[in-house]
């Protein structure tokens, strides 16, 4: 072991080009090893996030309602379909019931009932379509980050105040204060802006209004009625568990984020696994170049590991100088690799519009996986040094 | 007569796998503690061969070799490393000293493969035999420092590091100028005369082997004379 890594050192210190040269390859790869690990990771919390911070997790609806027996005669039943577009129809059956059951599911760390629907807001001669979401204040804020994102006024949802998007705002010309009429179906109702929001989303800040649960059942003609109860867990991406837990006690429709976003989900995948890929291809070039460097030093060096050898040091001695030669490359330029990776990160997190956060198991897999590189990269050469024979190695043929 | 420290029965060697080559064929040879042995021959006699043999660096393809009372034959490898190193010292032509080391750990080298690896306690005797191969002021030097003959020298202070019984040289002056090879070779004898070591030298110089105490001729794989050097080379 010592004697090993003491010629080794000193070989690497003969060497000192190539040293310097294959530190700096190592470097550079375990720098990007760790930069895309971070930017992947960053990106998908990033992605995820802004998904969820206009969707709940889970989303609880009743059943739509069975195809029901409009009228029968002795030998005909005539039904009355139930159309998708009709989905106001659906009330849903003791929603306060199930509500408690899905507060009660392991996982869950908030609920909210909701009444939802397509609105028409006026404001003088200007009118825009919206989607108006009607929920108890101190409930709707565990599920969606509105009051953290409100850009004026307050988040504040009594009888006679509603929030709205920012670009929906602007579209309207409407200040907080300001009154808008919204409208469903002929009812109407007259409610002051108190506070416009922006989540980022072109989606929720151009088309989102934002009610107390009783002014949204009154205007959507839901009255001691919810469309739905929104749910948020504990970890996001257990959803699909916690969503099938809920769906076995309440035997209603339960739907998690994941299974509406399956797209989402398989970009994510395929970004994963080209980050993985990228990866493994820096580590296998890294390796090549550890071995390459190594390859060339065993045979630069035949003769001398021949008189090394007769001299009376061991074929073990032999193969560990070159395997101590492989981890140092692969510890010193983790070390300076991380370094690197972290730097790059900072830049890139300053130009990005998210943060990506270094987790201390990255940098330790990464000291972990480039060791391992070095080692398994410096076995072939160490193996072949080992092997050399003494004499043709001193008379120079090998 | 002292017993001897190394002896070899019937030792061949060939080469190739197809069409074997005998390059030994048949070596019957005994060297005793403290002999100054030459050994000469033609280009091609199995002048190296031989003497990697008795090196161990090398294995017969058949007879006997014992080294210090050992019969080297069943020997594995780490066992024949462990005898190497603290019985014999080599010297050779080419490739005398690492560029990785200083001159001082050059010469340690033997030792720390002994010991599992450089310790500063062995800096004394290193120094010490530095002295005496008359290169004290060089020992924090890198052997490329050093001319052709100086790094000769310490390449022998290396091979007297663990103060072998038999010191094998591969023709350690062939590459070296007249006045370089006779310092080198002077210190071979002195050595010999003061700590009763025995050297094995191969050499093409006759007036350096007259300088042995023994001289043994091979020539196409056959030992063809074997004793006092007036015997074997002729009157000067
Ligand atoms: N490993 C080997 N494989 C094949 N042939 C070899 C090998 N080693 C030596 N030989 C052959 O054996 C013969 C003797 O070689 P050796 O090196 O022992 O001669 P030598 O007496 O030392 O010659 P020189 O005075 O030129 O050094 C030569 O013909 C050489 O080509
Ligand atoms: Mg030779």
């Amino acid at each position: 072991m010592r004697l090993s890594l003491q010629l080794a050192l000193r070989f690497l210190r003969e060497g000192k080009t190539q040293s310097i040269l294959i530190l700096l390859g190592v470097t550079i790869g375990v720098a990007t090893f760790v930069f895309v690990a971070a930017l992947m990771d960053a990106l998908q919390v990033n992605l995820v996030q802004k998904t969820l911070g206009s969707q709940a997790h889970i989303v609880i609806e009743p059943r739509e309602a069975a195809p029901r027996p409009l009228f029968e005669t002795a030998n005909t039943v005539f039904l009355r379909r139930v159309m998708g577009t009709e989905p106001r129809r659906t009330s849903f059956d003791q929603w306060q019931r199930q509500l408690r059951r899905v507060e009660a599911t392991d996982g869950v760390v908030a609920a909210c009932p909701k009444v939802t629907g397509s609105v028409l807001i006026v404001r003088g001669a200007l009118q825009q379509g919206a989607l108006l979401l009607g929920g108890d204040p101190q409930r709707l804020r565990r599920i969606v980050h509105i009051p953290d994102n409100m850009t004026r006024g307050v988040y504040r949802l009594g009888s006679d105040d509603v929030l709205i998007g920012a670009t929906l705002a602007a579209d309207l010309d409407v200040g907080v204060g300001g009154p808008v009429r919204i409208t469903s179906e002929g009812r109407s109702v007259t409610l002051r802006v108190a506070g416009i929001f922006r989540l980022g989303n072109a989606a929720v800040d151009g088309g989102w209004v934002i009610t107390s649960l009783r002014s949204a059942q009154t205007l959507l003609d839901r009255v001691g009625d919810v469309t739905a109860i929104d749910a948020r867990v504990a970890s996001p991406f257990e959803a699909d568990e916690i969503a099938a837990r809920i769906r076995g006690r309440t035997g209603v429709k339960v739907q998690s984020w994941m299974a509406r976003n399956q797209e989402l989900l398989v970009a994510l995948r395929a970004q994963a696994s080209s980050g993985l890929m990228i990866r493994i291809f820096v580590l296998l070039a890294v390796a090549m170049g550890i071995a390459s460097v190594l390859i060339v030093s065993v045979v630069q060096r035949s003769g001398q590991i021949g008189i090394m050898r007769a001299v009376g040091v061991r074929r073990q001695v032999v193969l560990g100088v070159f395997l101590w030669q492989g981890a140092v490359f692969g510890i010193a330029g983790a070390a300076l690799g991380c370094g690197l990776g972290a730097i790059a990160v900072r830049g890139m997190e300053s130009s990005a519009l998210f943060a990506i956060p270094l987790k201390p198991e990255l940098l330790a897999t990464s000291l972990l996986v480039s060791l391992a590189t070095g080692l398994l990269s410096a076995f072939l050469p160490a193996r072949r040094a080992s092997r050399l024979d003494p004499a043709a190695a001193i008379r120079g043929d090998t | 007569m002292t017993q001897p420290i190394l002896r070899l029965q019937g030792v061949r060697r060939s080469f190739g796998a197809e069409v074997a080559v005998e390059v030994l064929k048949g070596i019957d040879l005994e060297i005793r503690q403290g002999e100054l042995v030459a050994l000469i021959g033609p280009s091609g006699s199995g002048k190296s061969t031989l003497l990697n043999q008795i090196g161990l660096l090398d294995r017969p393809s058949a007879g006997r070799l014992y080294v210090d009372g050992t019969d080297t034959i069943g020997l594995d490898d780490g066992a024949i490393t462990e005898l190497r190193g603290r019985f014999l010292g080599f010297v050779f032509q080419f490739h005398h000293l690492l560029p990785a080391l200083t001159v001082l750990e050059n010469i340690m080298l033997p030792k720390a493969a002994q010991a599992g690896g450089f310790r500063s306690e062995m800096t004394v005797r290193a120094r010490e035999i530095l002295s005496r191969v008359g290169l004290s002021e060089c020992a924090d030097k890198w052997p490329k420092q050093l001319s052709g003959g100086m790094q000769q020298r310490v390449a022998v202070a290396r091979a007297l590091m663990n103060a072998p019984a038999l010191v094998l040289a591969d023709e350690p002056t062939g590459n070296l100028d007249t006045e370089s090879s006779d310092r080198v070779f002077e210190l071979l004898v002195e050595i010999n005369e003061l700590h009763d070591t025995a050297f094995l030298i191969v050499t093409h110089d006759r007036a350096l082997a007259r300088r042995c105490e023994r001289v043994i001729r091979i020539v196409d794989g056959r030992i063809v004379g074997d004793g006092l050097p007036q015997d074997v080379l002729g009157p000067e």
